[in-house]
């Protein structure tokens, strides 16, 4: 059983990452602070239970994860209209592989604010999954964990998420005139 | 030829998976496994520069440290208690004012730890400073601020403030991703506060943008704004001088130019 006195040293060194993944599913700064603030709280409650050795980022960002969702389910009894877990609409159908010419120098052009813009606009499932993949790197056992969802649920949410992000990012640089041909 | 399926091109990206002989053999699926890499690391880049504010991470210790028993202590903290607040201020006003004559006298601080950082954390070092500045004057219940005199702040050398119709109306050390600065607020008469604070950062590490304009002695500036609050900067060997605030970046300006004479 850890010590309260332990939290600060052992979990805020997360801090960064846990609030990265609140910008990630909440978009909105405001939002993210309070699901980051939100996060340590229920943290150091549930601190008692916390097995020094095991994985604390992991941990912190299952309980991010949680109170995500808690908060979405909370809205959607209030009448919002918000998709939770796997309620949204499909991306449309690719007909085959699509590869960008130049990806690398593609993606240059975009701003980060852009790149994120872009993810934002995929279903949280689908963000949150490919951002424990590409930004934590975490392994698929942990982001599993994370999102309590088979390792084989992460793998099709994350080939989905990057396809998604791709198209999104493709309608980006088309809109703005970065590029005139893809393939 | 079939050409690898999405769920096998992750395994291969996450390290799970070695790319088969198909991979070698087929340019397509080698340029959507190399796009795929890309768009990973493009990704994880754009992550990089968020960070949380550090009045985000002084909310959160806050609150640890009321969670926790008696006598717990409150790590790393840096919450000042009013009382007594003023005469701090003066204190390191001292401080500041000197550590801000070396550095804009070209010292290079090669020897600074270099970190990233975003604009919205230096924001919200001067929305922090507004909340101590109006608590400041509501507690003194006058609208007069705790000037410091320019033979207090270092001989006055290096603080325009007292100089050129500012006047300095407090220095506080506050945390920066996780660090200390020195940081001190100056107004002009009837006119918006401005933070200046000193940071162990290359401007472009603190995600500014550079501007076409250069100061007046040839430094170049960067800016950013987040939310209401502007902010202009020059670089001082790795550090950044930033001076921020609710107005115009030529007021920013002005006061950089002002802070290089």
């Amino acid at each position: 059983m850890q010590s309260p006195e332990c939290f600060e040293e052992i979990a805020l060194p997360h801090l960064d990452s846990v609030y990265r993944a609140a910008v990630a599913v909440c978009g909105r700064s405001d939002d993210a602070e309070d699901l980051t603030q939100m996060t340590f709280v229920k943290a150091l409650e549930r601190f008692g239970t916390f097995q020094l050795g095991t994985n604390c980022k992991a941990w912190l960002l299952q309980i991010m994860r949680n109170t995500w969702i808690d908060r979405l389910r909370h809205r959607k009894r209030a009448g919002a209209d918000v998709p939770i877990e796997e309620d949204v609409p499909a991306p449309p159908a690719e007909t085959g592989p699509t590869v960008w010419s130049d990806a690398e120098d593609l993606l240059e052009n975009f701003s980060d604010e852009q790149v994120i813009a872009a993810l934002k606009r995929l279903p949280e499932d689908q963000r949150l999954t490919l951002f424990l993949v590409d930004v934590e790197q975490l392994n698929q056992q942990e982001v599993a964990d994370i999102l309590d969802v088979a390792v084989g649920t992460v793998k099709s949410r994350t080939s989905r998420a990057r396809n998604e992000l791709r198209r999104h990012l493709l309608s980006y640089a088309k809109e703005m005139g970065f590029m005139g041909r893809h393939r | 030829m079939s050409h690898l399926t999405d769920e096998q091109l992750e395994e291969i990206l996450q390290g799970h998976a070695k790319a088969s002989e198909h991979v070698d053999r087929c340019p397509v699926c080698q340029a959507r496994l190399s796009q795929a890499r890309v768009l990973a690391r493009r990704v994880r880049q754009a992550f990089s520069s968020i960070h949380a504010g550090s009045e985000l991470a002084e909310r959160i210790r806050a609150r640890t440290a009321a969670g926790r028993p008696a006598g717990g202590t409150r790590l790393g903290s840096r919450v000042i208690p009013v009382r007594g607040r003023r005469q701090m201020w003066s204190g390191l006003a001292v401080a500041a004012a000197v550590l801000m004559m070396v550095m804009l006298r070209s010292s290079p601080m090669g020897m600074l730890p270099r970190t990233h950082a975003v604009p919205a954390a230096l924001a919200g070092i001067h929305r922090t400073n507004l909340d101590f500045l109006e608590q400041l004057l509501a507690e003194h219940g006058s609208p007069r601020e705790c000037e410091c005199p320019k033979s207090k702040s270092a001989k006055g050398a290096a603080m325009p403030c007292c100089q050129r119709g500012l006047c300095l109306c407090g220095c506080q050390v506050r945390e920066f991703q996780g660090r200390p600065v020195e940081c001190c607020v100056v107004r002009e008469p009837n006119g918006p506060a401005i933070s200046v604070v000193l940071v162990p950062d290359s401007p472009r590490a603190l995600g500014l943008t550079r501007a076409a304009r250069t100061t007046g002695a040839g430094h170049a500036i960067w800016q950013a704004s987040s939310g209401p609050c502007n902010i202009a900067s020059v670089r001082l060997g790795n550090a950044s001088c930033c001076v921020m605030g609710e107005t115009s970046q030529e007021v920013l300006i002005a006061l950089l130019n002002a802070l290089e004479k």
